[in-house]
């Protein structure tokens, strides 16, 4: 596959500009219940110009003229190891817009000083019904959660936990994935965002893209072309070819050829939600021991009529990943 | 063949965080030409607190409520649902192993590397410590998360620059984590990937040392360098190294 | 002669042995003690413990016998170490009953000092000193009760939400740990899923040759009682076997 785009003119990528984040750096004023001034500074204008300078740079020397969208730009790069610099620099703005279009500040907030007893400290437990009751968002979505996950404070405590446990760069998402056919069979569960979409949760780590088409079958792949090698090698010296009866192996497979077998097809993964559980997001406001009241803080801060609104639409079931 | 003979240490203890050489001054005032004594702070007293203090609730009540964190991690490599452990384990080890070889600007610039290391370091082919500095710049700008770049020895005596990505360890070749797969996966790490697979099955031992680690996390340098600020935390990193320390790693007979 | 312990009877049994003439003379203490016989019993007995009152006292007195039996005591239970009943026993008899899976974690039994617990405080849940477990949420327990005054049933409550939740993120670390190493290029030789597999494989297999040798001899002694059955019928026979009958019958 090479890059049909030479007909499009040179295009340069910029760091969305979102509203409320521009205001903030007018007036210098703290993201409230989440950053400090500084440091959403250096977390989303610093990092995000210095990914752009180099992600147009690297387009410039390669002489790409990039799509429009990153989303495919990340597709045409992802089996380019050549453009390896491109694929990370755009993955990296992709997610790096994507959680913070999902962020609103919150009212209630202090950074306190956090030492080592946080380490021990017992979790808060929440009231089952409170955070049902306090969770007000759009009722379809709210259903859809629930009938996901079972209850919103399993949702939470589930994404909560997932990203707890990134230990060092990476992203826990929400996702829409089709259901397969097996689990249709025993669902009852049916809604306006139609039966085939069940809400999951995902993390990918570094530079890692939430798209399961382009990710997922990746060794797969590899080893697909090198077997086609090897063939070629084969058909060349056939003398070499020996019929080996292969031994009956009782043992079951592993999760690596399971995962090649059957589990990626091609799924069309749609992300609804990012948090962002990286260290460098909760080191300089929160503190080594503050990765916990970090995330609680996030869940503050989720804007869920962005969410809302990048939920599958309810006529149609073919969805693409772009955003803008 | 290295057998522990006489009596088995069976005290329990905490995992707590070791003493620096030095340590007091560098609380107060920082390491000079590195780390601010907030710095100082962040990237050992209280990352390694936090470490330490997490690895003693996960290893409390097991056998290896015992062991320094090197034989944790070794102990843990293998497990495939001990990993969070072999995590705190190995951050532990690998913090505490980076901190020892640094020193005061003023003290480092007056020790080098020793005739024996630095003959070894030119057979890697360079020819000069600038040269490896420069190899290891190069070797940070491919790594896009947190890790570690480690000089080690191999089991012939030459020497070689591992990255891992992580909490990867540089003992232990199915841990190294040198690879990246979260974003496409090249032909290149693909055979590699090959390569180690068939290591780990064949069940072939790893007698690979570090003898120079530079820790690329954030929590090394977000304090004085800031998010963006790991090209300048790594050239004052290079310029506060204790040769000294890195020297005595060398296996010398 | 035997010894005496009853004082109040010293006086009647002086009195029987003069009369009687065992004792000639009498002794210097007769005339006062006979003046001021002694109000109380002052030796010491064993007592029986575990007496409780709430005995039937028809059973214990039996008034209405005329003639009381001596009461044959048990000499092994004045011995006998009481039994201490603590209530931080009864909770962890339950949160182990609720939680029979938390037995099979492994569990360090030695100690420093013996004094381990004393170390810990119990206004959190997770203790440097000691591990995670049952007796954490007992603790804690009985820490809520004194310290939050709250009710028993609250507490409890707490602890072991507090529990669980501590359990769950640490499962999930584990896993995603796992995962995330994996993603950086982690190998493992074998998984603690195919290692129990393969583990179990081996005792399948000796369980299958055991089972064909059985089934084989269950097969020949059926088949020579067909033939002595001398009233001609037919053993019953479930499905099962009608399809062993098949398959070895190609087999001979």
């Amino acid at each position: 596959m090479s890059l049909r785009l030479i007909f499009k003119r040179y295009q340069s990528y910029s760091l969305s500009k979102f509203s409320n984040l521009e205001e903030l750096k007018l007036n210098t004023s703290d993201f409230k219940g989440l950053f400090k001034y500084s440091t959403l500074n250096e977390l989303y204008f610093q990092r995000g110009e210095k990914i752009v300078n180099e992600l147009n740079l690297q387009l410039i020397e390669n002489k790409i003229s990039p799509p429009s969208s990153l989303n495919e730009l990340i597709k045409l790069t992802i089996n380019k190891p050549e453009l390896i610099k491109i694929y990370n620099n755009a993955t990296s703005l992709q997610n790096l817009n994507f959680f913070f279009e999902n962020l609103k500040e919150s009212s209630d907030y202090s950074f306190p000083v956090i030492d080592s007893n946080e380490i021990l400290k017992s979790p808060i437990l929440e009231d089952l019904e409170e955070v049902n009751n306090n969770f007000n968002i759009d009722k379809d979505l709210k259903d859809w959660i629930i009938s996901s996950f079972g209850s919103i404070l399993q949702f939470k405590s589930l994404l909560l936990n997932s990203a707890h446990s990134i230990n060092g760069n990476g992203i826990t998402w929400l996702i829409s994935q089709p259901r397969n056919d097996e689990s249709l069979k025993f669902s009852s569960f049916s809604s306006n965002f139609g039966n085939k979409d069940k809400l999951s949760i995902v993390n990918t780590y570094n530079n890692g893209t939430i798209d399961d088409s382009l990710r997922s079958n990746q060794l797969y792949k590899n080893q697909k072309q090198k077997e086609l090698k090897e063939n070629l090698k084969l058909e060349k010296e056939p003398e070499q070819q020996e019929v080996v009866e292969e031994e009956f192996n009782p043992i079951l497979g592993t999760i690596e050829e399971a995962e090649f077998q059957n589990l990626f097809n091609e799924k069309s993964i749609i992300p609804l939600l990012a948090i962002d559980a990286s260290p460098r997001n909760y080191l300089k406001d929160y503190g080594v021991f503050g990765n916990q009241r970090y995330l609680d803080n996030v869940w503050k801060c989720i804007n869920w009529d962005i969410v809302k609104q990048r939920t599958p639409k309810k006529d149609s079931q073919n969805f693409s990943f772009d955003y803008e | 063949m290295f057998k522990r003979t006489g009596l088995r240490i069976t005290k329990r203890l905490i995992h707590d965080v070791p003493k620096l050489k030095g340590q007091y001054k560098y609380e107060t005032s920082g390491i000079e030409g590195l780390y601010s004594p907030e710095g100082f702070k962040g990237a050992w007293t209280d990352y390694q607190k936090f470490l330490t203090m997490n690895l003693t609730l996960l290893t409390n009540g097991t056998e290896n409520e015992f062991k320094s964190p090197y034989q944790i991690l070794l102990n843990t490599a293998k497990q495939t649902t001990e990993q969070h452990i072999f995590h705190y384990a190995s951050q532990a080890h690998n913090n505490h192993f980076v901190f020892q070889q640094l020193t005061n600007k003023s003290e480092a610039s007056k020790t080098q590397p020793s005739r024996n290391l630095m003959g070894r370091i030119n057979d890697m082919g360079f020819k000069n410590l600038q040269e490896l500095y420069d190899q290891i710049v190069k070797l940070s700008e491919t790594m896009n998360g947190q890790g570690w770049i480690f000089l080690v020895e191999n089991p012939d005596k030459s020497l070689k620059l591992i990255q891992c990505n992580n909490d990867g360890t540089p003992y232990f070749y199915g841990k190294n984590q040198s690879l990246d797969l979260n974003g496409g996966i090249s032909e290149q790490t693909y055979e590699k990937y090959l390569e180690l697979k068939n290591q780990v099955e064949e069940n072939s031992r790893d007698f690979t040392l570090p003898i120079l680690g530079i820790n690329l996390w954030d929590h090394a340098y977000i304090n004085d360098y800031g998010i963006n600020g790991r090209e300048e935390y790594l050239k004052n990193l290079w310029s506060s190294l204790n040769w000294d320390v890195i020297n005595g790693r060398l296996f010398e007979l | 002669m035997k010894i005496q312990n009853h004082t109040q009877k010293i006086i009647e049994r002086t009195s029987s042995f003069l009369k009687s003439g065992v004792i000639k003379q009498k002794p210097a203490w007769y005339d006062v003690v006979a003046a001021h016989p002694p109000s109380t019993d002052l030796t010491k007995n064993a007592k029986i413990l575990g007496y409780s009152n709430y005995q039937d006292p028809l059973e214990t007195k039996r008034s209405n016998q005329t003639r009381v039996k001596s009461k044959k005591i048990d000499s092994s239970k004045i011995h006998a170490i009481p039994k201490i009943k603590l209530f931080e026993d009864q909770l962890r008899n339950y949160f182990y009953a609720k939680h029979p899976w938390e037995f099979s974690r492994p569990k360090i039994l030695v100690e420093n000092e013996g004094n381990e617990t004393n170390k810990c405080d119990w206004s959190h849940l997770l203790q440097l000193n000691k591990p995670l477990d049952g007796e954490s949420v007992v603790q804690r327990t009985l820490w809520l009760i004194k310290n939050e005054k709250l009710s028993l049933n609250e507490a409890y409550d707490k602890s072991r939400f507090e529990f669980y939740n501590i359990r769950m993120r640490e499962e999930l670390q584990s896993l995603n740990a796992k995962e995330e190493g994996m993603m950086y290029g982690s190998l493992f030789a074998e998984d603690n899923l195919s290692k129990g597999v393969a583990l179990e494989q081996e005792f399948v297999d000796d369980w299958a040759k055991l089972a064909s040798e059985q089934t084989q001899i269950f097969q020949t002694t059926r088949s020579t009682n067909k033939f002595s059955d001398s009233e001609g019928n037919e053993p019953s026979k479930s499905l099962f076997e009608s399809n062993n009958d098949i398959e070895y019958g190609d087999k001979n």
